[in-house]
């Protein structure tokens, strides 16, 4: 692992790293088994130094990248936390039936894989909001917000 | 009982009780008034514990005066280092960890711990003083209460004979406690703060907050139809931003204890509407040019949504 993703990896917990890099990183994090263990040594680091209860390692943190990369899809923990039961046999037949559908899509002429730019274009924009409303915050009051991550969300 | 002697005891129970109620406000407003310069004379140290947006950074804090510049540090005392320096006005943060550097040459605030407003008279129409005894501690409690919904309502800890600050806290419109500064080991300070804490080496790879001068609040491309009322403009500047590299209009409202900003940019990538973070509430909309209006602060959601919907583009120069 490159001094570089350390790097990232740190700016990223900092809330410091440009929305671009972020989903990048996010995405490695999904992928690299590795780079997610030293991703939650890193965070449980900074929580032990901050005097805050470690989070035990989670198991749906794939779900939770997901999530970021993808905010408007709902979890299966989210599922099951709103009271929706997890019918596994349908579960395997909704992946029989989208795999049918993407081996359909795939052989169809002009095929146009929308998906994952999507993806990364919802994830930047969402970065690139809280990135501008983060540099707001710390011309608005700089002893207070420079180098403190502060992530403002939706009022509900 | 005659009628005239019921009509002259009921004025004189009526002037006992207004006098009682003026003699507590002017009270309030002398122990406020202690507080406020006591920030401004006096040398002071302690540990501070900051409770915002649900977590606690704990810190060393100092406060000086020093040929009548007021300085004040702060040290992260939780590992991460980062030290915030107030000289005059001026304030430079140093992130170690990052290597990073950021200087405001007009910072909104002029404490770490909490502003109090020269002009207590002025706001009085917007906000109720009332001190109170701690009945444990004797030390000073003092209620600052909103008189509307565009402010949050605080309540300051001071000590009786020197009117230092114990412990400051800020309500939301439910009462509940958003915010808490805690001090403890508060002593004298007698040492000579550094001048600089930063290593000088860094400064010139800087990042610069407010650095150009400020401009006349006319010369902004937006117009507020209405103010707040008690807010007053404080700055008005147009300053790049690092990251894209975009400018952005900034005016700067205050009402003696709590701000709001307002930023006007062209291409913002803001998503528009109400979010908040703590004490903290932005509100985001769209002007007819495309342009996107952000009013962020620390004040309840109604002001800053309030502020935004009163923001429009500004005329046109007239050639």
């Amino acid at each position: 692992m490159s001094n570089s993703i350390h790097e990232q990896i740190s700016c990223l917990l900092d809330d410091e790293l440009p929305p671009e890099q972020a989903t990048q990183l996010l995405q490695q994090l999904r992928d690299d088994a590795t780079l997610r263990h030293h991703y939650h040594r890193q965070q449980a680091l900074r929580m032990r130094l901050h005097h805050e209860p470690t989070p035990p390692m989670s198991t749906d943190f794939l779900e939770q990248i997901n999530a970021q990369l993808h905010p408007s899809r709902p979890s299966m923990q989210s599922l099951k936390a709103a009271g929706h039961p997890v019918n596994w046999s349908m579960g395997l037949l909704a992946l029989a039936a989208a795999l049918l559908i993407w081996l359909t899509v795939n052989n169809m002429p002009q095929t146009t894989s929308l998906a994952p730019t999507t993806l990364a274009h919802t994830s930047s924009t969402h970065a690139a909001s809280h990135a501008r409303l983060r540099e707001y915050l710390q011309a608005h009051n700089s002893s207070r917000y420079v180098g403190r991550p502060i992530l403002l969300t939706a009022h509900r | 009982m005659p009628n005239s002697f019921i009509l002259y005891l009921s004025l004189v129970v009526g002037i006992l009780v207004s006098s009682a109620g003026a003699a507590e406000e002017l009270s309030a407003t002398a122990l406020l008034e202690n507080l406020r310069r006591t920030m401004l004379e006096r040398n002071f140290k302690a540990t501070a514990h900051f409770f915002r947006d649900g977590t606690t950074t704990r810190m060393d804090y100092q406060h000086g005066i020093r040929a009548g510049k007021r300085f004040e540090r702060m040290l992260d005392l939780d590992g991460h280092a980062h030290e915030v320096l107030r000289h005059d006005n001026i304030v430079t943060c140093w992130l170690p960890q990052t290597q990073r550097l950021v200087i405001d040459h007009r910072p909104s605030t002029q404490s770490f711990l909490m502003t109090v407003p020269e002009r207590l008279s002025a706001i009085q129409a917007y906000y109720r003083f009332q001190a109170q005894p701690d009945p444990d501690q004797a030390n000073w409690i003092i209620d600052i209460i909103p008189e509307d919904a565009y402010r949050y309502a605080r309540k300051v800890w001071l000590t009786q004979d020197t009117y230092l600050p114990l412990k400051i806290e800020v309500y939301n419109e439910h009462n509940r406690v958003i915010e808490r500064v805690e001090l403890d080991h508060l002593q004298p300070n007698p040492q000579h703060m550094p001048l600089q804490a930063t290593p000088a080496q860094n400064a010139a790879g800087a990042r610069h907050i407010h650095q150009d001068p400020p401009q006349p609040v006319s010369q902004a491309q937006f117009v507020l139809t209405q103010t707040l009322p008690g807010y007053q403009p404080i700055l008005f500047t147009r300053m790049p931003l690092p990251e894209s590299g975009d400018t952005v209009e900034h005016l700067l409202l205050s009402d003696g204890f709590s701000s709001l900003s307002v930023y006007r940019e062209k291409h913002a990538g803001i998503k528009t509407g109400l979010t908040h973070s703590g004490s903290v509430n932005a509100y985001s909309k769209t002007l007819p040019d495309g342009s996107v209006v952000t009013v962020i602060g620390e004040v309840p959601a109604q002001a800053v949504r309030q502020l935004a919907e009163d923001t429009q583009l500004a005329a046109p120069a007239t050639p």
